[in-house]
């Protein structure tokens, strides 16, 4: 369910701004660590997005996976994930993480030049797998705390500290220097046909989750936090499990 | 900390001399593993069987209830509204989240056809039981963690939660059972309706 923040909820980058005024406190306190301040706001911002799928991320990726041909999604797949490395190489070097950083720099040559730009995924069959980063990890491992959750207009589930990793990454994205603005929109073409093809992929997760939980609010957002945690950990520790006899 | 080894020893005399029932967590990691390998076993036999999807999901809710320990699990997951419970709801409730919990992840791990999961390791939790992690991996697709807490809190040895990618069973369902409870108006019995389906 890495699938749920790889693609609906950690949507790629487009830019957002404003929302982030008086995000101060830092304290997560209720059960699972959720600390949610702008529930309310978040909510209608969650019901705005589930409109929005429901209107054409869902209808519209349908159309994708039932015309496109799967040859084509995963190419498109390798290139947008071939393409995102740069910037995944950037991360891996601010966080100190000299492996994960050589790895990302050997995929990007090989896949980009023996890979056919990035179409096929030689590392790969070579051992040499996407280590995906942001700036969100990067603060993270520089010890910045979680902050506030946030549901993002589009882009969904997010909290403070990986919005702020969000607009950080889309200034130091190296790829947006070497790119013109023509083959950049290309790319952009490219992510948002990729996410519907993700959308289509995890259809049925998605569809449990926002259609079928008793409040999909919640379980968006505890999905979210939970999976991101995981991630960020790189494994379930002990602290994450209920304390099956405290109650007693 | 000689304070601190005292106190705990006089507690745990105390507690002797007393006879008070403490339990007893005896579960050793390669026995919680094992414990995890026979749940794997009979899950992955259940899901790549060619019986028809209503025998397959029958079977689920078997395997599914002979490991996992319910009771514990629906009280953890109803939360303080459990202590409100009485004898006759407590089991009312625990039968239904489990027929209901059964049929939702039998459905749902249905696409699991074809994996395979392997125990990677173990980790004791202390009070909290063992923690097991194994990676499903399927053709084509990358592998994702599963983790299981196993612990013989309950006299027995049985699985309390399945963590998939960092997301708890437990956790969710608390989740999915609140909002449920909250629109039933806070009624357990009307909530046993609705699990009930």
């Amino acid at each position: 369910m890495n699938i749920i923040s790889r693609t609906f909820l950690r949507l790629p980058v487009v830019l957002l701004a404003g929302f982030l005024a008086g995000c101060a406190a830092n304290t997560p306190t209720q059960e699972d660590h959720i600390y949610d301040p702008f529930e309310a706001t978040n909510r209608e911002i969650h019901d705005f997005n589930k409109a929005v799928d429901q209107a054409l991320l869902a209808p519209l990726s349908g159309i994708y996976g039932a015309i496109i041909p799967e040859e084509f999604q995963y190419f498109l797949g390798n290139a947008v994930t071939n393409l995102g490395q740069p910037n995944a190489f950037v991360n891996h070097v601010l966080q100190g993480d000299g492996d994960a950083a050589g790895d990302t720099l050997v995929r990007f040559v090989l896949n980009s030049t023996i890979g056919l730009a990035g179409m096929f995924d030689p590392a790969a069959e070579i051992g040499v797998f996407d280590q995906p980063t942001d700036f969100g990890e990067t603060l993270a491992v520089w010890g910045v705390g979680e902050g506030a959750y946030i549901e993002l207009p589009l882009l969904g589930s997010s909290t403070v500290r990986d919005t702020i990793g969000m607009m950080v990454d889309f200034g130091i994205d190296p790829l947006k220097y070497a790119l013109s603005d023509e083959q950049a929109s290309y790319l952009f073409t490219a992510r948002v046909l990729n996410l519907l093809g993700k959308r289509h992929e995890y259809d049925d997760l998605i569809r449990a989750l926002l259609y079928e939980s008793a409040d999909s609010y919640t379980a968006q957002r505890l999905s979210y936090l939970q999976n991101k945690r995981h991630a960020l950990a790189g494994e379930t520790t002990i602290d994450d499990l209920e304390d099956p006899y405290a109650l007693e | 900390m000689p304070l601190n080894k005292i106190t705990r020893r006089t507690a745990l005399l105390g507690a002797a001399a007393l006879a008070v029932p403490m339990p007893a967590f005896a579960l050793t990691e390669p026995q919680a593993r094992r414990y995890v390998q026979n749940i794997i076993d009979d899950f992955l036999e259940t899901i790549n069987s060619n019986a028809s999807d209503a025998d397959i999901l029958l079977r689920f809710r078997q395997v599914f209830s002979s490991y996992a320990d319910f009771p514990t699990i629906a009280r953890l997951v109803l939360g303080a509204p459990w202590r409100t419970l009485s004898a006759n709801q407590k089991t009312a409730f625990s039968e239904a989240f489990a027929d209901y919990l059964s049929d939702k992840y039998g459905q749902r791990f249905r696409a699991y056809r074809g994996a395979t999961i392997t125990i990677t390791r173990s980790v004791d939790a202390g009070r909290k039981g063992i923690l097991v992690y194994s990676s499903v991996a399927r053709v084509g697709q990358a592998p994702f963690d599963l983790d299981w807490q196993v612990s013989d809190g309950s006299g027995q040895t049985k699985m309390l939660d399945m963590i998939i990618e960092g997301i708890s069973l437990i956790s969710s369902e608390r989740e999915e059972i609140r909002a449920r409870l909250s629109g039933n108006r806070g009624n357990i019995d009307r909530l046993i309706a609705d699990l009930r389906g």
